[in-house]
């Protein structure tokens, strides 16, 4: 696991305006108040646009950078000879989870047997929150949403059926259903991290400066929380069937870097079963990629 | 897929609580609704803590819960008289918890705990419970209150008396 743009979240982008706020204001920087307002237009701005979009030519990603990034123009060049679609996520902080969730839902697709397993597994996942000490009814429904999701994919005619895709698309997009299946998530995850939390206690510290206990509560659980690493590795754990690619664009590396999730006993799951997704980040966002 | 509003998963949850609380009452506090027509606005007597000034005190608040509950955090606001460095001069409860990520125009509450769709009606009372025994008068909703409780605790002892008296006349 490597730090590199861990916390520059979509709050980047609201640092970003404060420090353009102080620019054009000469040495008076702007009140607290004026931040507060600005932030608040560019989550504004960002509530205007869908949970999950629609598939976009990766050129459009390019388009993004063109003027303003020109070392990460390059990489998107790279990145399109082996990738030709990328789906954005709103940047409303749980762009991961929601990358995930779309990714996932979308390759079970037509796949009943690996729509059983997820299926199951997420069904076992239910019993280790309740072990782990979350109340029941605070999940079940989420739960009980998510099953129904996996089952409508598991009826489909074929793998990436496109009118199941259009179906997943505008479930995704409504609010509830969404937030709903991202909390659930998020208390997955959170719950992975004290399961292993011995492992990921290291990373936590050195990168948050805090115990276990307050990474969950304050970074993991919460919505619109930015995800890291140790999010990120602990998600794909606990699904265990989905692994994770993210290529990494960052304005430092000379290549495009990508990065695996990928759980430990995904090896002995059929290859049937297992769902391969890939993400694009670049500091503070996730999309989703579409390999060639 | 799912079609049910934000609302209706509210209410749903809302309503398993009611039924989980009316059947196995937490010690320190009781809860009901306003309205019975109205599962969003719960009314609850929470008991002033053992061993604080506020022992003996029979509080009432009103909860209000947002349609999107629970990505989002109810309010609580006291209706009985309160005075107490974290709770406004108009009664409502100001605790990290009760925020939820980005509503922290102060930036006080970098280092605790945010509202997180974990929490229950349960929890969120028990914090408020735990809020009474040992204010935090770091980032204060009730100025005066604070300062009172920081340089004058007599005064604050003989405020917290009165109110205490007065909440169980009602």
């Amino acid at each position: 696991m490597t730090a590199e743009g861990e916390q520059q979240p979509d709050a980047a982008d609201v640092a970003n305006a404060a420090a353009e706020a102080v620019a054009t204001e000469g040495d008076d920087r702007p009140s607290d108040a004026d931040i507060i307002a600005h932030a608040a237009s560019i989550r504004d701005e960002q509530a205007q646009r869908p949970l999950v979009g629609s598939r976009e030519p990766l050129s459009s990603l390019m388009d993004d950078f063109v003027g303003a990034a020109p070392a990460l123009v390059s990489k998107c060049e790279a990145l399109a000879k082996s990738h030709s679609h990328v789906r954005r996520m709103r940047r409303d902080g749980n762009c991961f989870f929601r990358a995930f969730l779309f990714g996932l839902l979308e390759r079970l697709i037509g796949r009943p047997e690996a729509c059983a397993a997820a299926k199951k597994r997420f069904g076992d996942y239910g019993k280790k929150l309740v072990e782990a000490g979350y109340q029941e009814f605070v999940f079940e429904d989420a739960l009980e949403l998510l099953q129904e999701c996996i089952d409508k994919c598991a009826g489909a005619p074929g793998p990436m059926d496109e009118s199941s895709v259009v179906t997943l698309e505008s479930a995704l997009c409504d609010a509830v259903t969404s937030n709903h299946l991202v909390m659930l998530l998020r208390m997955v995850a959170s719950c992975e991290v004290s399961r292993r939390a011995e492992f990921f206690e290291p990373f936590i510290q050195g990168a948050h400066d805090c115990d276990v206990e307050s990474f969950r509560r304050r970074f993991v659980e919460p919505m619109d929380e930015e995800s890291d690493h140790v999010v990120m590795s602990a998600l794909s754990e606990a699904v265990c069937c989905a692994e994770v690619t993210v290529e990494y664009l960052s304005a430092d590396q000379a290549a495009a870097e990508a990065i695996q999730f990928k759980a430990e006993d995904a090896a002995q799951l059929d290859e049937s079963c297992r769902v391969h997704m890939t993400m694009v980040y670049r500091p503070g966002h996730f999309d989703l990629l579409y390999p060639q | 897929m799912a079609s049910s509003s934000g609302a209706d998963q509210a209410m749903l949850l809302l309503r398993r609580q009611l039924k989980e609380l009316t059947r196995h009452p937490v010690e320190g506090f009781s809860a009901g609704l306003v309205d019975d027509n109205n599962i969003l606005e719960w009314a609850v007597t929470i008991i002033g803590p053992p061993d604080t000034y506020y022992e003996g005190g029979f509080f009432n608040a009103v909860m209000s819960f947002p349609t999107d509950y629970p990505q989002s955090p109810p309010t609580v606001r006291f209706t009985s008289e309160m005075w107490h460095p974290n709770v406004y001069t108009d009664g409502r409860v100001c605790i990290s918890i009760l925020h939820s990520a980005g509503d922290d125009p102060n930036g006080y509450e970098h280092a605790s705990e945010r509202w997180t769709p974990v929490h229950t009606i349960e929890t969120i009372l028990v914090s408020i419970i735990s809020m009474l025994s040992s204010p935090n008068d770091e980032s204060p909703a009730n100025i005066d209150a604070a300062k009172e409780w920081r340089e004058d605790r007599d005064a604050y002892k003989k405020r917290v008396a009165r109110i205490v008296r007065k909440s169980q006349e009602c």
